[in-house]
């Protein structure tokens, strides 16, 4: 009795890990989803040279959203949790764009720590990530 | 021939007059803890804001006159049967006990079940600005119905000047999870009716975002905005902001009023400046598809939420490749992200649960309409 009821348990356990287990990519969008994650990464952390972000930020974010196009297009109707992510990626970037194209003038740089107060709720740990980002970017 | 017919249903109907003068049940809180209801009286005599909507919406329970110039709605009989006298006010108050609030967007029904919610939630008294789980002021449909003048008027002004994709549904689905329509709930991540925060408030004080609409309320001779331009020309002139002002978002007079104001301003604000532009090529694509307004309401609302603009952002940029009709019923579930797992749309899952849970407190007859149409049952012709 005891051992059928742990079985029982042990199948609802496994089935419930099952239904959160987000939606297996196929290796061509795993491949997409890493490459875009990895210039992610390279783009919200380039602020140490500021010359070097007025210059490139504006290309790698073009090419982000190159990527997630990409992505989504190849997606179909299907939707994803990783074209979700990054989605939300791609708008938690746009303090960092505003400064760009604003050529880090004081009011870019205000509209730009406004848009990410905006977006905390959003992605805790980039908005922090961004904030200091604008700090250098902005000082 | 009229008169006796209006001293007939006077003379039949008094019992119920005294009935609500001596105090109508709580919907929520304490009976006999009135601290709204005291404020709210108070308010009706020396806040303009109240004393105007008082007026128009004919809501004094003893000495009110019917709005100038208007026919009173609660008068109407409905087809086939003689109006009673225009300016009857006896009679217009013995009616509005049979046929409620007809003016009003909101069913008196539907607020009294989202009344009745009690959240665990934290209630703000003012002027103090006292907070506590338990002051457990009493609220009634008496307050309701006020505050379903202020939504009401309010909402007919921001429509007019704005172009928000939001119906009177989709605001009694909103307000009814946010803090079922109280206007002194309050705690750290949201104050009052509309649970406004701080960024919220700033946002619409931002000169490149909201700051327009509030000038335009302020400065349109509309008269429809007659009552909440008289908010919004203070506050351009002195903006008002959350920090330590808590009262001013909450109190009967010029708080609850404003935080009604501002959630349709700052919803107006997301719209135009978030949302808006990233839907527009669909919203052309899809020019005349019925389930296109619901779509737009949708991802509207659920920028609202707790999830924050760039999520409200992200889940459009995902739907906007589906039809109107999957797009409205994928934004109801949840989105997960992949690396950290945000949902990007958890507010509408959780809008619909609180919509069900309505359902309880409803007449089988209305439960049945709510079922068939969802919140447009909620809301009076």
């Amino acid at each position: 009795m005891y051992q059928q009821l742990s079985l029982i348990i042990a199948l609802l356990i496994s089935v419930s890990a099952l239904a959160s287990t987000p939606t297996s990519l196929s290796p061509e969008l795993r491949k997409d989803y890493d490459e875009f994650q990895k210039s992610y990464e390279d783009a919200v952390t380039m602020s140490e040279d500021k010359a070097k972000f007025l210059k490139e930020f504006k290309g790698i974010e073009t090419n982000l959203q190159k990527k997630y196009k990409a992505f989504d297009k190849k997606e179909g109707q299907a939707i994803t949790n990783e074209g979700n992510q990054m989605a939300l990626d791609i708008e938690m970037l746009e303090p960092l764009k505003i400064i760009a194209e604003g050529n880090a003038s004081e009011e870019s740089c205000s509209n730009a720590k406004f848009i990410n107060e905006l977006n905390n709720q959003s992605d805790a740990k980039t908005y922090d990530k961004l904030k200091a980002q604008i700090t250098k970017l902005c000082r | 021939m009229n008169k006796i017919k209006s001293a007939l249903v006077i003379v039949a109907l008094f019992p119920l007059t005294v009935l609500a003068d001596s105090g109508e049940q709580c919907l929520s809180g304490t009976s006999g803890n009135n601290h709204l209801l005291h404020q709210l009286a108070r308010v009706k005599n020396s806040s303009a804001v109240s004393r105007e909507l008082t007026k128009k919406y004919n809501l004094e329970s003893t000495h009110a006159e019917p709005p100038a110039g208007l026919p009173c709605a609660s008068c109407q009989q409905g087809p086939g049967s003689n109006p009673l006298n225009v300016g009857n006010h006896a009679t217009a108050q013995l009616l509005r006990q049979i046929a409620p609030d007809a003016r009003l967007l909101m069913n008196t029904e539907c607020l009294s079940a989202a009344g009745k919610i009690d959240a665990p939630t934290s209630e703000l008294k003012c002027p103090e600005g006292k907070l506590s789980p338990k002051h457990n002021f009493c609220f009634n449909s008496n307050l309701m119905r006020y505050q379903n003048a202020v939504i009401t008027d309010f909402y007919k002004c921001i429509k007019k000047l704005t172009n928000l994709p939001l119906t009177p549904a989709g605001l009694f689905e909103m307000y009814s999870l946010e803090s079922g329509f109280k206007p002194h709930y309050t705690y750290a991540g949201g104050v009052g009716i509309g649970q406004l925060t701080g960024i919220f408030i700033d946002d619409i004080n931002q000169k490149h975002r909201g700051f327009s609409i509030l000038k335009k309320v302020a400065d349109t001779s509309d008269a429809d905005c007659d009552i909440a331009k008289k908010i919004a020309a203070k506050d351009v002139k002195a903006p008002v902001r959350l920090n330590n002002n808590r009262c001013k978002f909450v109190e009967y007079g010029e708080g609850m009023e404003r935080n009604v104001l501002y959630t349709m301003i700052g919803m107006a604000n997301s719209w135009s400046k978030d949302l808006e532009p990233l839907m527009s090529a669909y919203i052309k694509r899809h020019h005349g598809n019925p389930a296109l307004p619901r779509v737009q309401e949708l991802a509207l609302l659920n920028g609202y939420g707790p999830g924050g603009r760039a999520a409200a952002r992200a889940a459009i940029r995902r739907l906007t490749k589906l039809s109107p009709v999957k797009f409205a019923t994928t934004i109801k579930k949840p989105m997960y992200g992949g690396r950290r797992g945000t949902n990007l749309t958890s507010y509408l899952g959780k809008m619909d649960k609180r919509q069900t849970q309505l359902l309880a407190d409803m007449s089988p007859s209305l439960r049945n309409e709510y079922t068939k149409q969802g919140a447009r049952a909620c809301i009076n012709n």
